[in-house]
């Protein structure tokens, strides 16, 4: 993978909740189209360092720098840096369950879409025009995935199969446009196989310029996806690096692989 | 950790042809499983097999439209939630349904609600913080702001605080750090030592199957496959299909 130009890096990120130090001045560093992924024991600040990066919590202390400015956007609201380039999955599956797949994805593009109220209200021919093109880009962006997906476009969300469920909260993540995508836990709940699909479609994100920070429990995911490794542990990073490396350190074996995965 | 003795013992819950609707779509067809008294007994198939729906008629939670379920020679299928987790059947759900707005404690003591509180309340509870000493350092902080994986934690805790005959457990290995998943089929292991009958719905299949004394394989709502865990980790079709190879 190309040992590139840096797209978001971290300076002591530091977040507080009372006296639980959720992140312990985190340095971290993502290269452009490369895959890191972020492993810990349960508790040990994984989705906290998602939602501060994407502004849901603002950092006690530290800084976020994004794209190649390196603009701070540490405090910056959740909307200005999905606007700026960064999207999100989550644990638990958010869709709009009552809403069509398609629906779904269009959703996401909101954030790059102009026609306001007034316009929508009055139905506007430039109005028209517009959510015809969000309509094809969603579709576009479902095919990524499998033309199985695209036949099931005008379905309820609520009705897909689970490991779809999660693809369409990626196309919908994929839909603002961003430079950096941040998937929580993409693979839970998902059986070998429907995992090892799904990592496939995540590979093929990447190359196709994507940059991807992924929080995941399944070791076999981790060792096939990741160009890099970080490990938190209390808030605190405890180690970095490759895979092989990592899986030999004796404090992440302690803190988190367990001694069966020697 | 296959037990001989398990195959000998009586039926504890039986299902017999069970079918199961939501709304006009019907999602389970004939299903009929067999769990032995104090044996750990799978479940297995892709999402949307019908695994949670198969749990949910057990607890009442989704009415069998037809068949019977038989618990200690009595059918429960028309039975109550509260009158079937009187009975000693508990199940942990999956992923996060604790209660948010209270403690990690208040949680826990909501799982003992159908006993009275005497000394092995102290004694159940001091089990579950042991298991998991994460819940232990957290027992005042509300169950919302937990990590999600520490709210699998405490899903599962609680479950076990009405100390049930009967455990049904949805995905507890979900979201798990590796070591607690080691620590999750340790306590399988443990709670069937004391005697707990347990079914269990894995994604997991590989672990599952190796503490399951029998496992029977979902697909679209329908029991395909059945046999002893080690003979479903032996078959070519499972591998292929639930254990990725």
């Amino acid at each position: 993978m190309s040992a590139g130009n840096i797209i978001l890096r971290t300076e002591k990120l530091r977040m507080e909740f009372g006296g639980l130090v959720a992140l312990n001045d985190v340095d971290f560093y993502l290269e452009e189209n490369s895959i890191v992924s972020i492993i810990g024991p349960n508790g040990s600040g994984k989705t906290t360092f998602f939602n501060v990066i994407t502004g849901v919590y603002r950092p006690t202390c530290g800084h976020i720098y994004f794209g190649k400015k390196q603009t701070d956007i540490s405090g910056k609201k959740p909307h200005q840096i999905a606007h700026m380039g960064i999207s999100r999955t989550f644990q638990a599956i958010r869709l709009f369950s009552n809403m069509t797949v398609i629906e779904n994805v269009m959703v996401g593009q909101h954030t790059r879409s102009f026609t306001g109220f007034l316009l929508s209200v009055l139905h506007t021919r430039s109005k028209r025009i517009e959510e015809d093109s969000i309509r094809r880009k969603s579709l576009e962006i479902l095919r990524m995935f499998k033309e199985d997906i695209v036949c099931k476009a005008n379905m309820l969300a609520k009705n897909l199969p689970y490991a779809d469920r999660r693809r369409l909260e990626i196309s919908r993540a994929l839909a603002t446009e961003p430079k950096i995508l941040l998937l929580d836990e993409p693979s839970a709940g998902m059986n070998p196989r429907e995992a090892s699909e799904l990592m496939d479609d995540i590979k093929r994100i990447r190359d196709m310029g994507y940059s991807i920070v992924v929080i995941e429990h399944d070791m076999k995911v981790v060792q096939n996806l990741s160009d890099r490794v970080i490990v938190l542990d209390y808030g605190k990073k405890i180690a970095e690096g490759q895979f092989e490396d990592i899986r030999r350190d004796e404090h992440v074996i302690q803190a988190y692989l367990g001694k069966k995965q020697k | 950790m296959i037990n001989q003795s398990g195959t000998e013992n009586k039926i504890l819950l039986e299902l017999n042809r069970i079918s199961a609707f939501y709304g006009s779509i019907q999602v389970l067809f004939d299903v009929s499983i067999k769990v032995p008294d104090g044996s750990v007994v799978a479940l297995l198939g892709r999402n949307a097999a019908g695994k949670t729906t198969t749990m949910s008629t057990i607890t009442g939670l989704v009415r069998a439209r037809t068949g019977t379920i038989f618990f200690e020679n009595e059918d429960i299928s028309q039975k109550e939630t509260s009158e079937i987790v009187r009975k000693g059947i508990m199940m942990v759900p999956e992923g996060r349904r604790i209660f948010p707005e209270m403690t990690v404690f208040e949680n826990l003591q909501m799982g003992a609600f159908i006993r009275k509180k005497d000394k092995s309340f102290s004694e159940t509870l001091e089990y579950v913080y042991a298991l998991f000493p994460r819940l232990a350092e957290r027992k005042k902080q509300l169950g919302g702001t937990l990590s999600g994986g520490e709210q699998q934690m405490l899903a599962t805790g609680r479950g076990l605080m009405a100390s049930p005959r009967v455990l049904l457990m949805d995905e507890p290995s979900m979201g798990l750090a590796p070591v607690l998943v080691d620590n999750i089929f340790d306590t399988i292991r443990q709670l069937h030592a004391t005697g707990t009958t347990i079914l269990l719905v894995e994604q997991n299949a590989r672990m599952a199957l190796k503490h399951a004394h029998r496992g029977y394989v979902l697909e679209t709502g329908r029991v395909t496959l059945s046999g002893t865990g080690e003979e479903l980790l032996n078959d070519p079709r499972v591998r292929a299909a639930y254990l990725g190879e």
